[in-house]
């Protein structure tokens, strides 16, 4: 069967749909939201979720960069074909993807933007075995408050390397300059961190 | 005849390009709150100044099930509100109401509903002017620099320069106010009397200045203060002793209306569905 006869990604209304969950996550930061089950076929079904983050946001006027645990990455791939985004260093990149990784010292790279213009700053999107916000399993809990947050918020990253939270911290100690986090579990879970969040960790 | 849903446009008008564009120029807004983002406002079918930023917002945010409420000035029905709905609905044939508690996104020129907002809900201002430091600095390159510096000395010296002239601080609609103790936000304008409720607030505002081509937000639980000086503090605009002339009503913002009687003045709710259900409560004596 061709390809073009199997469902695809309606770049109108399923964008929309995953878009307004985006922008929740956002909104309300450390909350935990679904991302909508979409019926496309995806080249990229390994990860589907954070393929669908990739064709929501990203197009030919974005750069992005991929950091993965394979030489050959299939989601790089994926991006470039469907959004036609253009592939650039770590410095450059508008969005980052780290998938089953750590951006470790790397994170000193990216763009943090300028005080006249910090939205010239980069998105970094985790993907993550899984997110939650009760603690069962994790050996820490990052605390986050600040705009978005009612009072304080706790999640909980299990398996996830404490020191890249640091590294966090330290990349966003300057507000407004700084990064915006994304995490996205392979469930189809997503939180977001942006610049504007204090964050703490708890062990 | 043309079926409602035989559209000629892209849904929501805009093409999925610009759409994606201003999507991420409100997350970054979100993500910093208060700072004005750029962004490249496209041509739409209605003149710049007449509330293209918030509808370019509005057209980036909806979707199929979106219910939507705009209004101008508070009315459901006045005609920049009627257009701007009547160019959404030919372009997406979405559900409008009028009950604010209805809507999910409810796009508004210089006012905030009487009804108190949720989280499910974005709030999203035409802004004519976004630029709160014009008044005290002409060149966008100098405000973009006091902004990014946080360098707000000559908005106070305006503030006290007012209390020197006036006695008070003279800003009406539109008056400014600290973004999570960083950003100073020109406030869309709306009354004094809708700025606190920016403060903590539950839901999303969004602002969009099509003219200008900037768009900022105050996201949900944010600290918003309106700038004053210590032994002279913001103060609401003040209706004691004045009430509807329609509904009763003693606690919304009112607009004031030449009359024959009460010394040639009276009142009337500015938000006008606040009022036509106020009015029903009371005759309902609920």
């Amino acid at each position: 069967m061709n390809k073009t006869d199997d469902k695809i990604f309606d770049i109108v209304h399923d964008s929309q749909k995953v878009f307004s969950i985006i922008l929740k996550a956002f909104s309300f930061p450390g909350r935990i939201f679904k991302i909508p089950e979409i019926d496309f076929l995806c080249d990229y079904e390994l990860q589907k979720y954070i393929a669908v983050f990739g064709l929501t946001l990203l197009d030919f006027e974005t750069t992005f960069h991929v950091i993965d645990d394979s030489t050959d990455s299939l989601f790089k791939k994926y991006i470039i074909k469907n959004s036609q985004a253009e592939y650039s260093g770590l410095s450059d990149a508008d969005f980052i993807f780290v998938i089953n990784t750590y951006l470790s010292d790397s994170i000193n790279n990216i763009k943090k933007g300028s005080l006249i213009d910090p939205s010239k700053s980069a998105v970094l999107v985790y993907l993550l075995e899984n997110i939650a916000d009760t603690s069962k399993g994790s050996e820490y809990t990052v605390k986050l408050s600040g705009p978005g947050i009612k009072e304080k918020k706790y999640l909980h990253l299990n398996n996830f390397k404490e020191c890249e939270i640091k590294k966090w911290i330290s990349v966003n100690k300057e507000f407004p300059l700084g990064v915006d986090i994304v995490l996205i579990s392979k469930n189809g879970e997503i939180a977001a961190i942006p610049r504007s969040i204090k964050i703490e960790i708890n062990t | 005849m043309m079926n409602k849903t035989d559209y000629q446009y892209n849904f929501a008008f805009l093409d999925e390009n610009t759409k994606r564009e201003i999507r991420r120029c409100i997350i970054k807004a979100v993500c910093i709150p208060g700072f004005q983002v750029p962004f490249a406002s496209r041509e739409l079918p209605i003149f710049f100044g007449w509330g293209t930023g918030g509808l370019q917002i509005t057209l980036s945010v909806i979707g199929k099930e979106t219910v939507l409420k705009v209004i101008d000035q508070g009315d459901d029905d006045s005609v920049n509100a009627v257009n701007l709905k009547r160019l959404i609905i030919s372009t997406t044939n979405i559900k409008t109401t009028e009950d604010t508690k209805e809507a999910d996104i409810i796009q508004s020129r210089h006012r905030i509903t009487e009804d108190s907002l949720t989280e499910e809900q974005i709030y999203i201002f035409q802004v004519p002017l976004p630029e709160p430091l014009r008044k005290v600095e002409p060149k966008e390159i100098e405000t973009r620099r006091m902004h990014g510096e946080k360098d707000y000395g000559k908005m106070y010296v305006k503030l006290y320069e007012d209390i020197l002239h006036h006695g008070e601080i003279t800003i009406g609609a539109d008056y400014p106010a600290l973004v999570n103790e960083r950003y100073i936000i020109a406030t869309s304008p709306i009354p004094r009397w809708d700025v606190p409720r920016l403060n903590l607030s539950e839901n999303l505002f969004l602002f969009g200045a099509g003219r200008e081509r900037k768009i900022y937000a105050v996201p949900p639980y944010t600290k918003v203060e309106p700038l004053s000086l210590e032994d002279y503090p913001f103060r609401k605009e003040d209706f004691s002793g004045k009430e509807c002339g329609i509904c009763g009503s003693r606690d919304s913002y009112l607009n004031e209306l030449p009359s024959e009687d009460d010394n040639g003045k009276s009142y009337v709710c500015s938000d006008s569905f606040y009022c036509r259900t106020n009015k029903l409560k009371s005759k309902d004596g609920t």
